[in-house]
């Protein structure tokens, strides 16, 4: 004990030993409540303790779960401690029911297969993984969930029977339904097209018999929807349901709760007032394209990226993914998927009354959005490719109006003209090499090294390269920029660069006198580190946002 | 499945494969964790202070020779399942200290009846939305971890530990079990806490 930072025992030792014991019971407490807010104003508060503090986090978990306390009718001495506990102790008795096994693990809830003793049937069990480890906020929403829930009766929903508690361990009574989840069957294969269209017709009507009671379910997701003998859709876990006219409580924090791939943009941007029924219409969009395409329409390897294509990206159409998708279908499922709630259908029954007039082969509500949309649609989903044809577009004016008022000589137009054009065919290609997801990393590399490479034979033509297209050297690195990727801005500064000295290299009549060629230089890097250096602060911010998920 | 090749299931699938040193090894890497936990469950159900390494002996070597019996593939079930051996093997173990065998059958659980059901017990799940694997491997790692550590301390750190923090018996209880006054004793517990984080911190 007279090592490391603590005191030697003789100096000042009550005092600071004190404070630090304080500190320590204070921090134990904390976890044990489950008080997370607590518990990080106390590792604010002892910096100096946080290793300690980590220990007694651990030291936490191994002690395990303190879960179920068993009906200790025989129990003389044996209190079945929170160590005995393990997910493998059934059968056991809780209240009336016989704990089978645990089937699931959620947010905030375990659930178990259980045999409700008087009633002779099979229920499954929902619990709050501890009552000492909940907040009362958990508990709140728990109690919410239920009740919601329990007023409800539908062909498509799994009932809830009963809320209460036994032994401080609160819990709720349902249906049980063995399964499989979609989520599941969709780990296998995709759907056919009409069976998606009935699956989702019910499970449409399902959640919009939830709204008509004022109950916005938020996470519909394809692990929240069984599927019954029958295959049939039930759909379950109300975790996140808000009663409309109660809100407001639940969500002050303005944590963002749902998973982000079928969340509705509103929803990701964390606004949680304006989640409506629209936003279940969304969710409900993004299963249906799941079951067409076997992805969801947004899924990117860490979280933040998913959340910018929530907000900002445009589905890849399931078309792509399958010619044998029929146009009916892809344009509700797109319908459901707009950004803008208003632009969604106005219900969930509205889906099912077109998904059933594509079912009966009667023209369908969603139309074809008009040019405008469509380019807009398109520059949202391919923006590496529509910039660089903007970009090309507004020279390949330029010159031409330059050309018409100036009448430069014929071969010299043509060549400048067909380098632009191949400039722009090359980046169809790209694009194409990018949607490949086995070609995508090295086609960023490729791509910006070509656009430095086609830039530096087009100012090698012209007759004066040290004019204003210059600017094209900082535009490439700038648009390397906008893939997020810290190796590719560096390739491409130090391509663009190198690309550069080339050019100063062959007309060195044009960088006179030299120092303005060398500041150009200079120039260029330094950009090419700021980006570089904005994008690695990002990327930071990002997995620090991943761990805390 | 095995989820991000963690060494633990590494050394696991080895020694289901017929890999002798994986085995040993395995078992090695556990012992302390079991006899922490051992200590924890019977004591706190003799609520004395007992030798338990008859009970891990047993214990190792139950699962040891059912270890073909063992269908889980990650940390958490295979830690599940050796304190559920523990477990059964504990009721008996408090059954001969208290020389009785009136206690009640309905408990027991086999290992063999339950090791098929436990793989699907965990093959399901269906409720199950964002919760990252690699969380909860690091954390089994570092229960194994610390459990190890905690047989580093001295005897009487050791036995603070168990009963307060994994016991989580009031101080008045520890005190009174280690025949200690509660100051003495709640300054025992942050000293062996401190001790913990350096044995844990000199860790390679």
């Amino acid at each position: 004990m007279s090592d490391g930072n603590k005191p030697a025992p003789d100096a000042p030792p009550e005092s600071s030993d004190e404070t630090e014991f304080a500190a320590l019971d204070a921090y134990n407490e904390a976890l044990r409540s489950g008080d997370v807010r607590l518990q990080a104003e106390l590792r604010r508060k002892n910096p100096g303790l946080v290793e300690i503090l980590a220990c007694l986090e651990g030291l936490d978990s191994l002690a395990g779960t303190p879960t179920v306390i068993f009906d200790g009718a025989d129990s003389s001495g044996i209190a079945l401690d929170a160590a005995v506990h393990s997910p493998t102790d059934f059968p056991r008795a809780f209240g009336k029911y016989e704990l089978k096994a645990e089937v699931g693990r959620g947010g905030m809830g375990v659930v178990y297969k259980a045999w409700q003793e008087d009633l002779n049937r099979p229920v499954a069990l929902k619990m709050i993984l501890s009552s000492h480890l909940a907040s009362h906020e958990d508990v709140r929403r728990f109690y919410d969930e239920a009740r919601a829930a329990g007023s409800l009766r539908h062909r498509h929903i799994v009932g809830v029977h009963e809320v209460g508690q036994v032994h401080g361990q609160h819990y709720f009574a349902m249906d049980f339904v063995q399964g499989p989840s979609l989520a599941e069957v969709l780990a296998k294969d995709v759907f056919p097209a009409e069976e998606a269209a009935k699956f989702m017709i019910a499970t449409a009507r399902a959640i919009d018999y939830l709204h008509q009671h004022g109950i916005v379910h938020r996470d519909l997701k394809p692990g929240n929807i069984l599927i019954d003998d029958e295959g049939q859709p039930l759909v379950t876990d109300f975790g996140l349901a808000k009663v409309f006219n109660t809100d407001e409580q639940l969500t002050r924090t303005g944590t963002i709760v749902g998973t982000p791939s079928y969340m509705a943009p509103e929803q990701a941007a964390g606004n949680a007032s304006v989640v409506t029924a629209a936003s279940d219409v969304y969710s409900l969009g993004a299963i249906l394209y799941e079951m067409l395409t076997g992805r969801p329409p947004f899924k990117e390897v860490n979280p933040l990226d998913t959340l910018v294509q929530v907000l900002e990206g445009e589905p890849t159409l399931p078309s792509k993914f399958n010619r044998s998708i029929p146009r009916e279908l892809e344009l509700i499922c797109l319908r459901c998927l707009e950004k803008r709630a208003e632009k969604r259908y106005a219900t969930a029954a509205a889906l099912a009354d077109d998904l059933e007039r594509y079912l009966r082969r009667d023209p369908v509500e969603a139309r074809p959005v008009g040019l405008p949309f469509r380019l807009r649609r398109w520059a949202r989903r391919e923006p590496a490719l529509v910039s660089r044809l903007g970009a090309l577009l507004l020279t390949v004016l330029v010159v031409q109006i330059k050309y018409n008022y100036d009448g430069y000589d014929w071969p010299y137009h043509l060549r400048v003209m067909s380098l632009l054009a191949i400039w722009g065919l090359t980046s169809f290609v790209y694009q194409w090499m990018l949607n490949q997801d086995w070609l995508a990393e090295v086609t960023r590399f490729a791509w910006s090294a070509t656009d430095a490479t086609v830039l530096t034979i087009l100012l090698l033509f012209v007759d004066s390269p040290g004019g204003p297209l210059l600017i094209g050297y900082p535009m490439v690195i700038a648009a390397a920029g906008m893939f997020f990727r810290v190796r590719l801005i560096v390739f491409t500064t130090l391509y663009t660069l190198a690309a550069f000295g080339i050019l100063a290299w062959t007309r060195p009549a044009e960088f006179q006198p030299v120092q303005y060629g060398v500041i150009y230089a200079v120039v260029l890097a330094v950009l090419g580190f700021v980006i570089g250096y904005q994008v690695y602060r990002v990327r930071v911010l990002s997995r620090y946002y991943e761990s805390q998920r | 499945m095995t989820e991000n090749g963690s060494p633990l299931v590494e050394l696991l699938d080895r020694a289901r494969g017929g890999d002798q040193a994986a085995r040993d090894e395995l078992f090695d890497k556990c012992r302390n964790y079991l006899a922490i936990m051992a200590r924890v469950q019977v004591e706190s159900w003799l609520r004395v202070k007992v030798d338990a390494s008859d009970l891990v002996q047993q214990t190792m070597l139950d699962a040891y020779r059912g270890l073909s019996n063992f269908r889980g593939n990650s940390e958490g079930e295979w830690l599940a399942w050796l304190k559920q051996i523990l477990k059964h093997n504990a009721t008996d173990f408090v059954r001969q200290y208290r020389g009785t065998e009136k206690r009640q059958q309905r408990r027991e659980v086999s290992m063999h009846a339950t090791a098929p059901n436990l793989s699907e017990t965990f093959t399901r799940e269906p409720s199950s939305g964002g919760e990252s694997p690699s969380e909860l491997v690091i954390q089994r790692e570092r229960e194994i971890q610390l459990a190890d550590c905690i047989t580093k301390l001295a005897a009487d750190h050791q036995e603070v530990i168990i009963l307060r923090s994994l016991q989580r018996l009031p101080f008045d209880e520890v005190a009174e079990r280690m025949g200690r006054s509660r100051p003495a004793v709640q300054m025992l517990w942050a000293r062996a806490v401190s001790k913990l984080k350096d044995v844990y911190g000199e860790l390679p």
